[in-house]
């Protein structure tokens, strides 16, 4: 379906540049197929793609949507979803122990500033170079973006342990010292052994609840 | 009542836009349930709840990562209820049981509710064939109208399926609530434990043999920062 939004945001562009149904249809035929990439990173694709067209070179186009669509695909989800989206919710869960409107605040912002830098960006250089892209596309520095979050995801988590333990607002006393520490342990090992998150969740609401009843 | 049914009809319509952030429109994150359960606590006057359950239900969905096509657990909705019907019943019900019973319902309808969003995604299944109809016949308002209608369709998927849990869920807690009312129960490990259950999620994602040191190093650095402040 995401070539459907690619047509879409295409449409514009389209109006202006393909004035008869008949170049329409072609253009719409070339790019309605199956296409799959990262929703973020499309933008270089769009924006390379579009200046292909307009440059007459439909054959081109299709082939760096080919070429792209994979690598940044795994560059997207590797960048935002594994790195970027867990390295902001730490720290707005950090700033929330404190303030809460400051950490939705710079939970928000600390996602989307990159986030809509690769949309604009994207589009601006995809259009700017057009197959040239697919040799300038600058993949090494989001890869080290990607490692530089890995480190400090780990450091931050590290600290969210730390603030969460010693947060009279969260843990407190040594009982719930301890249930954190028990949370944290069987959480690791259930995901390590591939238990859904929400089955993991209810087995430990249920080990709550029981306890609550117990002491 | 006028108050309440206002309350609620703007806690379907904010499930509307958090359903929407998910997946079909912008990923704003303002679906996160940090944001979206303190939102949903807003709404009904106890934004410290919503947050507490935000806070609780937002790390451990870290792990589950949507890419391409997988199937992930709807966390966001599933928190965004979870909020919004432990702030509703709180106001009138002081039972201790009450957060444990609105994470356990946020926590099924995250699982649960997958087939009603596979049935929407059979729904845009067939305005995804529709449009390539209209892309066959060079038709550009059609395709646009067409991706309209599924961010609409799934605007209404978020209003609905809010609602309608949030008004199962009361169901249920009325059942339950008797039940429980004369029952000794400390409800004071949940928290500590669920967060400690999310703090173990991040740790698998980001905890790999070169990363330990990053991991030991902001621990002490906490360590020192709470010890300085204490002394």
């Amino acid at each position: 379906m995401l070539s459907l939004g690619f047509c879409f945001s295409a449409a514009p562009f389209i109006k202006k540049l393909f004035p008869t149904v008949s170049q329409r249809v072609d253009f719409l035929r070339r790019h309605s197929g199956f296409f799959n990439t990262h929703p973020y990173f499309v933008s270089y694709i769009l924006g390379a793609s579009l200046r292909l067209e307009e440059q007459g070179l439909a054959k081109e186009s299709e082939e760096v949507k080919l070429h792209l669509s994979r690598s940044l695909g795994a560059v997207g989800d590797s960048l935002f979803w594994r790195s970027l989206k867990p390295v902001s919710v730490i720290v707005g869960m950090l700033l929330a122990l404190y303030n809460l409107t400051l950490a939705l605040a710079v939970f928000l912002l600390l996602f989307n500033v990159l986030h809509f830098w690769v949309r604009i960006h994207g589009l601006v250089v995809g259009y700017r170079e057009g197959f040239e892209i697919v040799k300038t596309l600058p993949l090494a520095i989001f890869h080290s973006i990607i490692k530089f979050l890995n480190n400090l995801g780990s450091f931050l988590c590290g600290l969210l342990i730390v603030g969460l333990l010693a947060s009279p607002k969260t843990v407190g006393g040594l009982p719930e010292a301890t249930a954190f520490i028990c949370g944290l342990i069987f959480m690791f090992v259930f995901i390590k052994w591939k238990i859904p998150v929400p089955y993991a969740l209810a087995i430990l609401l249920m080990m709550a609840v029981a306890a609550g009843f117990i002491l | 009542m006028v108050h309440m049914n206002i309350d609620f009809i703007l806690y379907c319509f904010v499930g509307g836009l958090v359903y929407m952030d998910t997946d079909a429109v912008g990923q704003f994150m303002i679906s996160q349930p940090l944001v979206a359960s303190t939102a949903a606590g807003a709404i009904f006057g106890n934004w410290a709840l919503g947050l507490t359950v935000g806070m609780i239900l937002q790390l451990p969905y870290l792990v589950e990562i949507p890419v391409g096509g997988t199937k992930v657990a709807m966390g966001n909705l599933g928190a965004y209820v979870a909020a919004g019907l432990a702030a509703q019943l709180a106001a009138s019900d002081p039972n201790k049981l009450l957060l444990a019973f609105a994470l356990f319902f946020g926590v099924l309808i995250s699982r649960g509710a997958i087939p009603l969003q596979d049935g929407l995604r059979c729904v845009n299944l067939w305005i995804a064939h529709r449009a390539d109809a209209a892309a066959e016949n060079g038709s550009l308002a059609a395709i646009t109208r067409y991706q309209y209608v599924g961010a609409l369709l799934a605007f209404l998927f978020g209003v609905i399926v809010s609602g309608m849990l949030a008004m199962l869920g009361v169901v249920v807690w009325g059942l339950l609530a008797p039940l429980s009312s004369g029952l000794k129960f400390n409800g004071g490990l949940i928290e500590p434990l669920l967060l400690g259950a999310g703090a173990g999620a991040v740790l698998y994602l980001f905890l790999k043999r070169e990363t330990v040191l990053h991991a030991l190093i902001g621990a002490g650095i906490g360590v020192v920062y709470l010890v300085y402040n204490y002394l």
